[in-house]
């Protein structure tokens, strides 16, 4: 492989997340803003940008390449992606192989929405062909109920109890609290966690994530200091929703993950689990290996709460809300952010290694796909 | 007073909702046949409109997402049937 370039992330930004974003907000315009953001993190001129990859539910009809002309990309590799909570690392993967095959250089990736009232119902009915036919006439009214079920089905299961899924929100909270580009910043006590409104047992309100607005965005290249990975792995359709939902795709490609990354689960300094709903984060951590006895509770009194064990540390979708696709690629910007010693209060000590998962795409009951990464620092 | 569960013509596998390739054999043709019971394996209430959604296993073996209208808790073997497409589930 000598001579061959090695892709690296060079720069990441985030569009603040908004529950209420102004009246000429769009989703184009929130991936434009992303874009103009990221490249001045990554510090390059767009004319050095020969790629382009875009997740987003709410672009079409327009597609990466309506996008690339109205940002003015002239692009060698292009990429659409709506896999929702797994597009960020899958368009990383892509982005990647391309650029160590020599298909492009310099690659610019974003992920948003903007969701109005309308909007967000109509996807959320038609997220695909069986919930419109089989979900949302029940109805359902989204994925509540389905991850209600299997948040019970774990509790009975690993033996938890409201106040576990409460210790990882409460710990979230804190991280966001430091974090100035979060949406809900207030410290949050698990009193008032157990206290909010029950939405469907036994998920109550600080268990769902908010609807926002924003967007991410990365840069990968072949030259230039910058975020290496260790390994990428992904699974798709891994069980063909024949199991309870509980044990996500992370758990297959966890071995093959860590062995390319030459590193363990204990040896990460940043963690970054895809946050739709606690027991979901818990699944992967859980997946993952970061749980060796198996003990949750244990797990999350002593290393989440007591030793503040640096899980999304920019609060996650919990803290800052889900702007769609965004959160696909909200745990790859912070990972970067924090292996780059940038991410100000929060800053882990020391953070040279991190792992991010991506989860999601309900298939019928529950998330059909899963991927990870192993990340080191310059 | 029953749910149609698609099983593949040949290997007799059950899917809900229906595929198009049997998971099990790479079949592709499929018959329905229909369930008028399961146990209801889990539930839970919307608080905004007050539907109750439920897990229910067809004896065929898939677990099906149903309206639940009635009383019934887990562990409940429950009525099937079908509002449209839509699996519903009622107490015995
Ligand atoms: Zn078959």
């Amino acid at each position: 492989m000598s001579g061959a370039p090695e892709a690296r992330i060079v720069g990441a930004a985030e569009v603040p997340y908004t529950r209420h974003p102004a009246d000429d907000v769009s989703t184009e315009s929130l991936l434009a803003d992303a874009f103009v953001r990221v490249l001045a993190d990554a510090g390059i001129e767009r004319s050095a940008v020969d790629g382009l990859g875009v997740a987003s539910f709410m672009l079409p009809p327009d597609r990466a390449i309506d996008l690339a002309w109205k940002i003015g990309v002239r692009a060698r590799w292009l990429m659409d992606d709506g896999n929702g909570g797994v597009s960020g690392i899958q368009l990383l993967q892509h982005a990647a192989r391309a650029i160590e095959s020599g298909d492009a250089s310099t690659i610019v990736l974003l992920s948003g929405d903007h969701f109005d009232e309308g909007g967000f119902r109509q996807m959320v009915d038609r997220y695909n062909l069986v919930t419109e036919k089989y979900l949302a006439k029940i109805p359902t009214g989204g994925p509540n109920p389905l991850f209600a079920m299997i948040t019970r089905k774990q509790m009975d299961e690993r033996g938890l109890t409201r106040e576990d899924y409460g210790r990882l929100v409460v710990a979230q909270r804190r991280w966001a609290s430091l974090n100035p580009g979060a949406v809900y910043r207030s410290p949050l006590t698990l009193q008032e966690y157990l206290d909010a409104p029950a939405v469907a047992e036994p998920l109550h309100r600080l268990d769902c994530v908010p609807v926002v607005s924003g967007a991410d965005a990365l840069v990968v290249s072949g030259s230039g200091d910058g975020v290496k990975i260790r390994a990428l792995r992904s699974l798709y359709n891994y069980d063909g929703q024949r199991g309870d939902g509980l044990r996500t795709g992370i758990a297959e490609i966890a071995d093959d993950l860590w062995r390319d990354a030459g590193v363990g689960p204990g040896d990460v300094d940043v963690i970054s689990v895809y946050d739709d709903y606690p027991a979901m984060a818990i699944a992967q951590l859980d997946d993952l290996g970061l749980v060796p006895d198996g003990d949750i509770a244990a797990f999350l009194r002593h290393r989440v709460e007591g030793e503040r064990l640096p899980v999304n540390t920019s609060g996650g979708q919990l803290s800052a809300g889900q702007a769609g696709c965004a959160g696909g690629m909200i745990g790859l910007v912070e990972a970067f952010t924090q292996l780059t010693g940038r991410a100000g209060d929060r800053q882990v000590e020391h953070a040279r290694l991190a792992v991010v998962t991506g989860y999601g795409m309900v298939l019928y009951r529950y998330g059909g796909c899963a991927n990870a990464v192993v990340l080191e620092g310059p | 007073m029953s749910l149609p569960i698609p099983v593949c013509a040949a290997c007799g596998e059950a899917a809900f909702p229906e595929l198009f390739v049997c998971p099990s054999c790479a079949g592709t043709t499929w018959r329905y046949e229909p369930v008028e019971h399961g146990m209801l394996e889990g539930s839970t209430v919307n608080a905004r409109d007050g539907v109750h959604v439920g897990l229910v296993r067809v004896p065929l073996g898939p677990l099906v997402v149903a309206r639940v209208e009635g009383a019934a808790q887990a562990g409940d073997e429950v009525a099937l049937d079908a509002d449209g497409l839509v699996p519903v589930a009622r107490p015995i």
